[in-house]
Order: structure tokens, then sequence, then C-alpha cells
């Protein structure tokens, strides 16, 4: 070990390599969010039949709350494992910014959960006979869902910290309603040829004022659990 | 090195302990004994800042701190942030964010015994190797100070005089040690009872 103090941005480090370690070892962590999410997709046309018009005009829909039900899966290993085996200790004993080391478990998160939904929304826009265009659409505005998702459900596991998954569900979902709501309106607004830039910037700026907000509250409400 | 001066910690507004003070030097060890919620954990914990409901004063080579930094010691509380998961190798090699060789990795595996156990996940292992893992921890990080929770539970004899030479080994180098126990033990040079205070 080197006798130099260890900076932020070694604690960074080690948080994304130790966590996307754990995550490859455990293949249910990025498998499960997917697979739920190709499931619900995949049962709207079961269920509505699979008549092009119709599909498509529920296709956005069906895919924003498909991705929101799917990030709901992973919330709860997003800091509860850490809680209890004590790494949670070692990181606020860090000394550095809470907030950017949140930030850095919540990116880890998105990648593990958020980023796989993103890709196979990919197969899901083919599915529900997207176009092109409406597909890149639908990838680029549920980028910026899925990390305003992970931020969501990073607040709500770290105000449920020990306790039940479901009750950091219940926190979670009323705040996700806007992001539902903008999403939706960006891909239907890119169907119905319509100006959807508008959408894709609230949701950056959503993403842009609730990373560091988000991080500080969830920085709190991770400290308030030691107290 | 370090001064604890009318240290006061309350839980959820019930007071664990107040008025309490002492003093530790380089290369002494202190032990916290006490009666089961007497505080010791509470104390430990108040001192690396994991309890901010803290009153009273720390002075660490004679500045005043709230509560003790990752550079300035290394805790291990009841909790040994191993992941279960992970093996004992990669567990040691992503413990700190300092980059460790896998030389000196390999190393402290082997001195705590567990060397042919290196590359399976710590979730196969029994309480006493889990507890092993965490003194091949210790080993490994260079710390002038080191807070440590009851160090002998779940630790067979041999274990328990592996940890006690590694204890004195390092203090000889320099280290100081605020351990936590039920009765006194030989290491400590001295010994703070919290059901008298």
């Amino acid at each position: 070990m080197t006798n130099k103090s260890p900076g932020v941005l070694d604690w960074i480090l080690l948080i994304i390599k130790r966590d996307l370690l754990i995550s490859s070892k455990r293949s249910a962590s990025y498998i499960t969010p997917v697979a739920f999410f190709l499931i619900i997709v995949s049962l709207f046309p079961l269920a509505f039949g699979p008549e092009q018009k119709q599909l498509s005009s529920m296709a956005s829909n069906i895919i924003w709350i498909a991705a929101l039900l799917s990030s709901l899966l992973a919330i709860e290993g997003i800091f509860n494992d850490d809680f209890n085996d004590g790494t949670l200790e070692q990181i606020i004993m860090s000394g550095e910014p809470l907030f950017l080391l949140v930030i850095a478990k919540v990116f880890c998160h998105w990648l593990i959960a958020g980023a796989p939904i993103v890709v196979s929304s990919l197969l899901a826009g083919i599915f529900l006979y997207f176009s092109f265009e409406n597909i890149l659409v639908l990838i680029f505005s549920l980028t910026l869902g899925s990390l305003l998702f992970s931020l969501l459900g990073a607040f709500g596991g770290a105000l449920s910290l020990g306790k039940s998954p479901v009750l950091s569900t219940i926190i979670v979902l009323p705040f996700s309603i806007p992001v539902l709501i903008l999403g939706t309106s960006c891909v239907n607004a890119s169907i119905n040829q319509q100006d959807y830039i508008v959408y894709l910037l609230y949701l950056g700026s959503l993403v842009a004022i609730g990373l560091p907000g988000l991080s500080v509250a969830i920085a709190t409400s991770i400290k308030i659990n030691y107290e | 090195m370090l001064e604890v001066f009318n240290l006061e910690c309350r839980l959820s507004e019930r007071l664990v302990f107040q008025n309490l003070s002492f003093i530790l030097e380089r290369k002494e060890t202190i032990e916290i004994i006490g009666s089961n919620g007497s505080g010791k954990t509470t104390l430990l914990k108040a001192l690396v800042g994991l309890i901010p409901e803290t009153n009273g004063d720390i002075k660490y080579n004679g500045s005043i701190l709230k509560s003790l930094f990752y550079s300035q010691c290394f805790y291990q509380g009841h909790l040994l942030a191993i992941k279960n998961s992970l093996t004992i190798f990669e567990n040691l090699k992503l413990s700190f964010p300092e980059y460790l060789r896998t030389e000196l990795v390999n190393e402290a595996i082997d001195k705590v015994g567990l060397i042919s156990y290196a590359n399976r996940p710590c979730a196969d292992l029994s309480v006493g190797q889990f507890r092993k893992v965490a003194i091949a921890k210790l080993i490994l990080c260079k710390r002038p100070l080191y807070l440590i929770d009851e160090p002998f539970t779940a630790l067979d004899d041999s274990s328990i005089s592996l940890v006690s030479d590694l204890i004195m080994d390092m203090k000889s180098n320099g280290s100081s040690f605020i351990l936590t126990g039920h009765r006194g033990s030989d290491l400590a040079d001295k010994t703070l009872n919290l059901d008298e205070l």
C-alpha cells in the first residue's frame, strides 16, 4: 500500500470496480430487469392482438411503463447490501464528499440495471413497429429517463435503508410519474411527427437538476440512518 | 496522539455515556471494557463520526477534529465490510482505495492461513474464517491508529494468538490501538471501563 492518501477519485474508482465486479458475479442483477422489461412488453401484443395500428398508438406508453417497473426491481440492491455488510460505514468514513460517492453508486446501478433496459428497448421498439427515427428518440429519452429512475431509486433506497424494499418502491413511484409523463409525451410526439425536442430538454434539465440535488438528498438520508 | 475530552454521546435521545476522557499515546493500546450495552461500540462509532450526536473534544496530533478520518485510522466494527459474492482475494484487493500489489494481498491471505481458499467466494467461509479475512485486512492497511470492535470474537486459539502477535508487531512499528472487549486482555496498556463512568 502506498503512503499517499487516497483522493475522491480513488474512492469513486473503488466503488465502481467493486460494484461492477459484484454484479458480474450475480447475473440476476442485470438479467432480471431486462427479462422483466421484455416480458411486460411482449405481454401487450398477446393481450391486445398483433394489430400494428393499435400497438403503435400504445407502444411508447408500454415501453416506458415497462422500463419504470423493471427499474424498481433493482432498487433494493443499491445501498442495502453495503449497509448490511458494513461497506457503507467505510464509505462514510472516507471523509470524501458523500454525494460524489453516491453519484458513483448511482452510475453503477444505472450501468447494471438502466443501460441494459435502454439497449433492450431497441428490440422492444422493433417488436412494436417503431420507425428508425422513433427508435432513436425512444433510446435517447429512455437513457435520460432511466438515469432519473436510478437517481430516484437510490433516493428511495437511502430513505428505507435496512427496511422493507416495498417501502422504497412506494416512495419512488410518485416521484417517477413526471418522468414517465415526459418520456411518453416525447416518444408520442415523435410518432405523431410533432416537436419532441422540448420534452428531451425537459428530461435533460431534470437530470441536470436531479443529479446534484438528489445526490445531496441521498447522502443526507444515508447519514440520517446512522444517527 | 489522540486525546478525548468530556465525550458525550446520545442514541435516539438516550444518553449512552458522558464525561468520557482518555489519552492514547503512540505505540499504546487502550481497551474499552464494559457490560453489554455500556457503549463500547458506540464509542468507536462516535470517534469515527458514524454517530453525529456527539459532544466533546477529539484532538488528534494536536488538531481538534469532529471525528477521525480514513487516513488517520482504520475502523473495524461488528460489520466487517466483506462481500459474500467476492473471493477472499477480490475482497482484500477491493477493500481499500489505494493500489495493492497482488503479492502483498496473497502474503496477507497466507499469514492468516487461508491461501488455499483465496479464490473461493466468502459466502463459503465459516464465521471464524470470515473473521480471518478481516484480520488480513488489518495486515494490509497501514494506519497510525486502529479501532477494532471485539477483535477476538469467533476466533480459535491459534487465531487469537495470531491477532495478538499482529497487534504487538504493529505496535512496535508505531501504531496505536483502541480495542473493545468484555474483560481486559494482556495486550492493553490502559483499560477504560465504561461501567464505571
